[in-house]
C-alpha cells in the first residue's frame, strides 16, 4: 500500500473566488449608480422651487398683482415639475434596474454553484434551504440595492437640500423647527432595536410552530395510534397562544411609530406657526416666505419616515448577504487537475488499486483492489451496504477514496479532467432520475441533438421502442409533474437508453434493471452484448438471469473482494455466491407465481399498486 | 422533505370574490365590537387629520395678515392638542386591528389544525407535508396581514381622500371644483398604471416559479447532471429562465419608476392651479391667502393615501388565493367518521376477530381478499409474508386508519366502526418500525406529551422494556432532548423509544412491527428482543414479524399471501409441510438468522 493518502482537507485548500461578488458587481454598475445619484440630486433641487414660486406667488398677492403674472408662476411651476419627473423617472430606472441586474448576475452565480459543488456539499445542505437562498435571499438583496439605496440617498439629499432653503430663509426658525430631529432620530433607533429583538421572538416562535405543524403532519400516524388528537390540538393551542401574545408585543412598539412620527413632525409646523408668525408679523420674513418654509417642512418630514424602516432593511440585507456568499464561497471536494492528462481514445480498462473509503466514520471500502479487463462485463453481488454503489461513485469521481487509487486504462481518474472521465462513463443509476421535460430530451441529455441512428438504436437496445406509441406523444411525450408518469420499468429503461446513447467505452449498470419485467431483461441484456461487445460493463444486479450472463462474478463483502470468479466456477466453489444464487432462484420463483396469480385476477396493475400501499402503510 | 415548490402557491387570486369575502367576514365577526370601534376612531381620524390646514389658514388669515400675533399662542395649542389626540387615536385604532388580526388567524389555525387532526390517514397518504404545512403556517398568515393591516389602511386613506374632498369643497366650492377637474384624469392615470403593474407582476411571478421548479430539479438531479457532463446546457436553460425573470422585472421597473413623476406632474398641476385660479380670486378679494395655503397643504396631503392604496392591492390578491386553499382542505369531509352513538368497551378482554374481511386502497386492487382470523385475549400471533402481501394493512385496519370495504373487524366482539375511534385506540396500541419522534425530550416523547402518563409511569415502562440503560446514559436522562426526526438517537434506540412507549400506554392489544432493518449492533438487539417479549407478555398481540426469535416465540404463525390466509400453525407445524409457504419464506428469509446466537 504504497499509494498516496489523499485526506479531504487537503484538495479544499483553494481558497475563495470572490471576496464579495455583490462588490464586483457594483462597481460593474458604478456609473449607472453615480448618475443615478446624481439625478436625484438634481430632482432635490428641482423639488424646493415650487415652494419658492408659491412664495412668490403670495408675496406678490400681498404686494398686488396681476392674473397674467400668476399665470406665468404656474408655468414655470409646471415646467419645473416636467424636468423633474424625467430627471426623477431616469434616476430612478438607473439605480433600479442595477439592482435587477445585479439579481441577475447573484442567481447566476449561485447557479453556476449549484452546478459546480459536489455530493459531499449536497450531503450537507438541505434543497428548501439552498432554494430559499436563491429566492427570498435575493430578493432582499434586489429591494435593498435598488428602492433602499435609492430611498436611503434621496433622503440625504433632501436633507441637505431643504435645511440649505430652510437656513436660507431663517437660521433662528430652521434651527427652532429642526431642534427635535435628534430626537426622532434617537426615537426611531430606539424603537427600531427594540422592534428587532421583539420582532426576532415572533420568528422564533413562528419557526417553532412550522416545525410543530410539520412534525405533526408527518407524524399523523402515531399520533392516531395513540389518539393524541386533543393534546396535539392543546399543544397547537398553546403555541398559537404564544405567538399571538409575541405578535401584540411587537405590535404595541409597531403601531406606535407611525402616529409618534405624526406627533414629531406635527410639533415642527407648530413651532412655525408660533415663531414664524410672529417673524411675519415682525417684518423679520414675509408671509410667503412663511408659508414656504412650512411646506418644505413638511417635505422634509414625511422623508424623514424613510429611517424608520431602512434599518430592519439594512439588517434583513445583510443577513441575506452572507448567506448567499456562504454558497458562494464553497469549494468542492473533488477538483479539477491543474494540467488534465489528454486521452484520445479510452479503451476501458478500470482498476481499483488499494481503494479505502469511508463515510460517517464506517469504512465502506477497505483497501480493495479490483482489475477489469476492457470489454469484459462484471457483475457485482453483496448486501446492502457492501459497497457497491460506493464503487461507481469512487469510478465516476462523485467522491474521491481516502487511500488508494481509481485508473481508467491505468490513468489515475483524478488526472483526468472531469468531463473526459464522465463522457466515457454511462451510468445507469440505482434510483431512476427523470427530468420533466420530453423523452426525447431526457435520452440526449448526455448529448445534445444526437443523430436519428444513434437515438434509434438506443431506444431499441433499451427496449423502449415497444413504448413509444403507448406513451402518446412518442418522443415528445412529457415526462414528470406535467406529463406522463411512466412506470418503474419504463422509466429505468429511459436511464439506460439515455446512457446508450453517450456510447460510452464503460457501462455501469448499477441495479437499474429492478423494475423491468424478466423477459424484457432478458431481450436487453441480449442486445447489449451486441452493443457492448468491446466496452467494459459493470453490472450490480441480483436477478440470476443478469448474474449468469456476465463474464465475470465479483462478491463483496464489508468493503472487500470475498470471491471472484466465473458464475460457473463460483457454483462450483458452493461458496458465498451459491448460497446467494440459490436463494434468489427461489425468490424469482416465488415472483413469477405470484405474477401469474394476478394475471388469473386481471389484477396485474393491481398488486403494484397493492405493493406500494402496503409499503406506505409500514412507514409511520 | 424538501419544501414544496408549487406552482400553484404563486398565482395570485381574484382580489374580490362576494363568497369568499363573506366567508371571511365570519370569521372576523366575533371581534365586530372591536372592528366597530376601530371604524368609529377612523371618523375622528379623518376628521382629525383636516386641522392642521384649517389651523394654518386661521394663524395667516386671521392673526399675520392682519399684522396680529394675540392669538397665535391658543392656536399653536390647539393644533397641538389635535396632534396629540390625532397619534393617541391612531394608536388605538391600530392596536384594535392588531388585536383582531391575530384574534382570527389563531382562530383560523386552529380550527385548520383541528379540521386536519380529523382527517383519515388516507387524506394524509394524499397530501405532501410541505402542503398541509404551508396551509397551516403561511397562507394563514397572508390573510391576517390583510386583516390588520391591508383592509384598514385601505379604508383610512379612502376616507382621508373623502375628508379632504369634502373639506375642500366647505373652504371654497369653486377653487375645490377646479381641483375636482384635475381628478379624473389623476385617476385614470394611476389605474392604468396599476393594471399595467399588475399583468407583468403576474408574470415576474410566473418566471420566478419556472425559476424555482427549474433549480429544485437541478438541485435534486445534480447527480445526474454532472455525470453526462450537463452543467453547461442546464446553465444556458437556467439562463433563459433568469433573463426571462429579468426581463419582467425590468418592463416592471418602467411602469413603477412612472409612477411618482407622474405624481409629482400632478403635483405641480395642482399648484399651478391654485396659484393661477385662487391666487386670481385672491385679486378679487373673493379668496383669503390663508385658504389658499390650506388648499395647498391639502393637496400636498392627497397623494399619499392614492400611493398607499396601489401598494396594498396585491397584498389582498395573494390573501384571496390563500383564503381560497384554505377553504378548500376545510370543506374535505371526513372520510372515517365516529358513530353518532358509539358503544363502549369495559374491562376489555382483548379478543381481536378479522371476519370475511376485503380490502383496496384504491378500487378494486384487494390488498386484503377475503381474511378471517380469530385471535383470543391472551394470545399471540405472527403475521408472515411477503412484501405487500398485505401485513401491515391488517395493523392499520385494526387502528381503523382505512375502513374496510367488505366483512367485518371486531375488538372483544364488538365491531370496530361501533367504537369512537379515540376509545378504539387507546385500547389497541402500536409499535411502529421507525418511529415517530419529537423534538422534545425523551420523557415527552414516551408519552407523547399526554400529561396525563405520570413521568414515574414513564419511568417504570422505560424500565420494564430495558430502555432504561441506554436513557440514563444520555446527558440528561429522561430530560434529553431529541433532534429532527431523532437523529441523535440510533436505530436501535429508536425501536426501544417506540417500545417504552407501548408499555407506559399499555394497551391490552399491541401491534408491534418488527420488520427488516438496518443493522442494528448485537447487545442492543438483544435488549429489544427482550423487550418486545416484554411488551407481547400478558397482551393479546399480533406481530409483523422479522425476527425468527420473535416468531418462535408466539402462539401461532398466520401466513399471508396476496392478501389471503395461506397457512396457520406453530412454527414447527409449518415448517413440517413440504413445500408450504413458510417453509419458503423460512429458508427465504429467516433462515440465515438461524445460525445466529439467540
Amino acid at each position: 500500500m504504497a499509494s498516496r493518502v489523499v485526506t479531504p482537507e487537503r484538495i479544499t485548500d483553494t481558497g475563495p473566488r470572490h471576496k464579495n461578488p455583490l462588490i464586483k458587481y457594483v462597481l460593474r454598475y458604478k456609473w449607472h449608480y453615480a448618475g443615478g445619484f446624481a439625478a436625484l440630486v438634481f430632482a432635490s433641487v428641482l423639488s424646493m422651487l415650487p415652494p419658492l414660486v408659491l412664495k412668490i406667488a403670495i408675496d406678490d398677492l400681498t404686494a398686488g398683482t396681476t392674473v397674467s403674472r400668476l399665470a406665468a408662476l404656474g408655468g414655470i411651476v409646471i415646467a419645473i415639475a416636467l424636468v423633474e419627473s424625467a430627471i426623477r423617472f431616469g434616476g430612478r430606472l438607473l439605480v433600479s434596474s442595477r439592482a435587477r441586474w445585479i439579481e441577475y448576475h447573484l442567481r447566476d452565480d449561485l447557479a453556476r454553484q449549484f452546478l459546480r459543488l459536489d455530493r459531499s456539499f449536497y450531503l450537507r445542505s438541505r434543497t428548501g434551504d439552498l432554494m430559499a437562498r436563491a429566492t427570498n435571499d435575493l430578493n432582499w438583496i434586489r429591494d435593498f440595492m435598488g428602492p433602499t439605496v435609492n430611498d436611503i440617498w434621496f433622503t440625504v439629499v433632501m436633507l441637505t437640500v431643504g435645511l440649505t432653503f430652510l437656513f436660507s430663509i431663517d437660521v433662528r426658525l430652521t434651527l427652532l423647527s429642526i431642534v427635535y430631529f435628534p430626537f426622532v432620530a434617537g426615537v426611531v433607533i430606539y424603537l427600531e432595536t427594540t422592534l428587532e429583538d421583539k420582532f426576532r421572538l415572533v420568528q422564533e416562535q413562528f419557526g417553532h410552530l412550522t416545525n410543530r405543524a410539520q412534525e405533526n403532519v408527518s407524524g399523523i400516524r402515531a399520533i392516531k395510534a395513540y389518539a393524541q388528537e386533543e393534546s396535539e390540538v392543546e399543544s397547537w393551542a398553546a403555541d398559537n397562544r404564544e405567538l399571538m401574545r409575541r405578535a401584540l408585543s411587537f405590535g404595541r412598539w409597531v403601531s406606535g411609530f407611525f402616529p409618534m412620527m405624526i406627533l414629531a413632525t406635527g410639533i415642527g409646523t407648530a413651532l412655525v406657526i408660533w415663531f414664524g408668525g410672529r417673524d411675519v408679523v415682525a417684518g423679520d420674513i414675509t408671509l410667503g416666505q412663511f408659508v414656504q418654509f412650512n411646506v418644505i417642512l413638511r417635505m422634509l418630514a414625511s422623508q424623514l419616515t424613510v429611517l424608520g424602516w431602512v434599518v430592519s432593511a439594512w439588517q434583513q440585507f445583510i443577513a441575506s448577504l452572507g448567506r448567499i456568499n456562504e454558497i458562494l464561497r464553497e469549494e468542492p471536494d473533488i477538483d479539477e487537475p491543474a494540467e488534465p492528462r489528454v486521452l484520445d481514445t479510452i479503451r476501458g480498462d478500470v482498476a481499483f488499486e488499494g481503494v479505502t473509503f469511508e463515510h460517517d466514520g464506517r469504512t465502506v471500502l477497505d483497501r480493495l483492489d479490483l482489475r477489469i479487463a476492457a470489454g469484459s462485463t462484471v457483475a457485482i453481488v453483496g448486501e446492502t451496504g457492501a459497497g457497491k454503489t460506493t464503487m461507481v461513485d469512487l469510478l465516476t469521481r462523485v467522491f474521491d477514496p481516502w487511500e488508494g487509487r481509481v485508473t481508467v486504462d491505468g490513468v489515475d481518474v483524478r488526472e483526468l479532467s472531469l468531463q473526459r472521465l464522465r463522457d466515457a462513463i454511462g451510468v445507469v443509476p440505482q434510483e431512476a432520475f427523470l427530468f420533466s421535460e420530453s423523452l426525447h430530451e431526457n435520452i440526449s441529455f448526455g448529448r445534445v441533438d444526437p443523430p436519428a441512428d444513434d437515438v434509434d438504436e438506443a431506444l431499441k437496445t433499451s427496449q423502449l421502442s415497444n413504448d413509444l406509441e403507448q406513451l402518446g406523444g412518442g418522443l415528445d411525450t412529457l415526462i414528470g409533474e406535467r406529463g406522463v408518469t411512466l412506470s418503474g420499468g419504463q422509466k429505468q429503461r429511459a436511464t439506460l437508453a439515455r446512457a446508450l446513447l453517450k456510447r460510452p467505452p464503460i457501462l455501469v449498470l448499477d441495479d437499474s434493471l429492478s423494475h423491468v419485467d424478466t423477459n424484457t431483461e432478458e431481450e436487453i441484456l441480449r442486445r447489449l452484448r451486441v452493443f457492448m461487445a468491446e466496452r467494459t460493463t459493470l453490472v450490480i444486479a441480483h436477478r440470476s438471469s443478469t448474474l449468469a450472463a456476465a463474464d465475470r462474478i465479483v462478491v463483496l463483502e464489508d468493503g472487500a473482494i470475498a470471491e471472484d470468479g466465473t458464475h460457473e466456477e463460483l457454483l462450483a466453489a458452493d461458496g458465498r455466491y451459491a448460497g446467494y444464487y440459490r436463494r434468489q432462484l427461489l425468490r424469482e420463483q416465488a415472483a413469477a407465481e405470484e405474477r401469474e396469480l394476478a394475471v388469473e385476477d386481471q389484477g396485474q396493475s393491481g398488486t403494484a399498486a397493492g405493493d406500494r400501499a402496503d409499503e406506505e402503510g409500514a412507514q409511520s | 422533505m424538501a419544501m414544496a415548490f408549487n406552482e400553484e402557491d404563486e398565482l395570485l387570486g381574484r382580489v374580490y370574490d362576494r363568497a369568499l369575502a363573506a366567508r371571511l367576514l365570519r370569521y372576523v365577526r366575533p371581534y365586530r365590537r372591536a372592528v366597530w370601534i376601530a371604524v368609529v376612531l377612523l371618523l375622528f381620524i379623518a376628521g382629525l387629520e383636516l386641522v392642521g390646514p384649517l389651523i394654518i389658514r386661521e394663524a395667516i388669515d386671521g392673526q399675520i395678515a392682519q399684522g396680529r400675533t394675540d392669538r397665535l399662542a391658543p392656536l399653536t395649542a390647539v393644533f397641538v392638542g389635535s396632534l396629540v389626540l390625532l397619534s393617541a387615536l391612531r394608536y388605538s385604532q391600530e392596536l384594535l386591528m392588531v388585536y383582531v388580526g391575530q384574534r382570527v388567524l389563531m382562530d383560523m389555525r386552529l380550527e385548520l389544525f383541528t379540521h386536519l387532526q380529523r382527517m383519515s390517514v388516507s387524506y394524509f397518504d394524499r397530501n405532501p407535508v410541505g402542503r398541509l404545512v404551508t396551509r397551516l403556517t403561511n397562507d394563514t398568515a397572508a390573510i391576517e396581514a390583510v386583516v390588520s393591516q391591508g383592509l384598514v389602511t385601505i379604508f383610512t386613506n379612502l376616507l382621508m381622500l373623502v375628508a379632504i374632498v369634502g373639506m375642500m369643497l366647505v373652504l371654497d366650492w369653486q377653487l375645490a371644483l377646479v381641483m375636482y377637474a384635475l381628478l379624473p384624469p389623476l385617476v385614470i392615470v394611476v389605474r392604468y398604471f396599476a393594471a399595467k403593474q399588475r399583468d407583468l407582476f403576474r408574470e415576474q411571478r410566473m418566471w420566478l416559479a419556472r425559476i424555482n421548479a427549474y433549480l429544485n430539479e437541478t438541485i435534486t438531479g445534480i447527480t445526474v447532471v454532472q455525470l453526462f457532463n450537463r452543467e453547461r446546457e442546464n446553465l444556458r436553460r437556467f439562463d433563459e429562465r433568469n433573463r426571462g425573470h429579468l426581463s419582467a422585472h425590468l418592463r416592471f421597473l418602467m411602469w413603477y419608476a412612472v409612477f411618482e413623476p407622474t405624481v409629482v406632474l400632478f403635483g405641480a398641476v395642482t399648484t399651478a392651479s391654485i396659484i393661477w385660479y385662487g391666487g386670481g380670486r385672491v385679486i378679487d378679494a373673493s379668496l383669503t391667502i390663508g385658504t389658499l395655503v390650506a388648499f395647498t397643504a391639502y393637496m400636498q396631503r392627497f397623494y399619499w393615501p392614492l400611493r398607499e392604496i396601489s401598494q396594498r392591492y396585491s397584498g389582498i390578491q395573494q390573501a384571496m388565493a390563500s383564503a381560497e386553499r384554505i377553504f378548500g382542505i376545510l370543506d374535505e369531509p371526513e372520510e372515517i367518521i365516529d358513530p353518532a352513538e358509539p358503544r363502549h368497551l369495559t374491562d376489555v378482554r382483548g379478543k381481536i376477530e378479522f371476519r370475511d374481511v376485503w380490502f383496496a386502497y384504491v378500487d378494486e386492487n384487494w390488498v386484503l381478499r377475503d381474511v378471517s382470523m380469530v385471535v383470543e385475549p391472551g394470545e399471540s400471533v405472527a403475521i408472515v409474508g411477503a412484501t405487500g402481501a398485505g401485513k401491515s394493512t391488517m395493523t392499520a385496519l385494526l387502528s381503523r386508519f382505512y375502513d374496510v370495504q367488505r366483512g367485518q373487524i371486531l375488538v372483544d366482539d364488538v365491531p370496530i366502526d361501533q367504537l369512537a375511534q379515540q376509545e378504539l385506540r387507546l385500547h389497541v396500541g402500536i409499535m411502529l418500525q421507525d418511529p415517530f419522534v419529537y423534538t422534545d425530550t425523551i420523557e415527552e416523547n414516551i408519552r407523547l406529551r399526554d400529561r396525563s402518563i405520570s413521568p414515574e409511569r414513564v419511568r417504570a415502562a422505560a424500565e420494564l422494556i430495558g430502555a432504561d440503560g441506554f436513557i440514563e446514559r444520555l446527558p440528561d436522562g429522561y430530560d434529553t432532548m431529541l433532534a429532527e426526526r431523532g437523529a441523535n438517537l440510533s436505530t436501535g434506540q429508536k425501536q426501544l423509544l417506540a417500545l417504552a412507549r407501548v408499555a407506559a400506554f399499555n394497551p391490552e392489544i399491541v401491534l408491534v412491527m418488527d420488520e427488516a432493518t438496518a443493522s442494528i449492533d448485537p447487545d442492543t438487539e438483544a435488549v429489544i428482543q427482550r423487550g418486545i417479549h416484554e411488551v407481547m407478555s400478558e397482551r393479546t398481540s399480533i406481530v409483523i414479524a422479522h425476527r425468527l426469535n420473535t416468531i418462535r416465540a408466539v402462539d401461532r404463525i398466520v401466513v399471508l399471501e396476496h392478501g389471503e390466509v395461506a397457512e396457520e400453525g406453530t412454527h414447527e407445524q409449518l415448517l413440517a409441510r413440504e413445500d408450504g409457504h413458510y417453509a419458503r419464506l423460512y429458508e427465504l428469509q429467516y433462515k440465515g438468522q438461524d445460525v445466529a446466537p439467540a
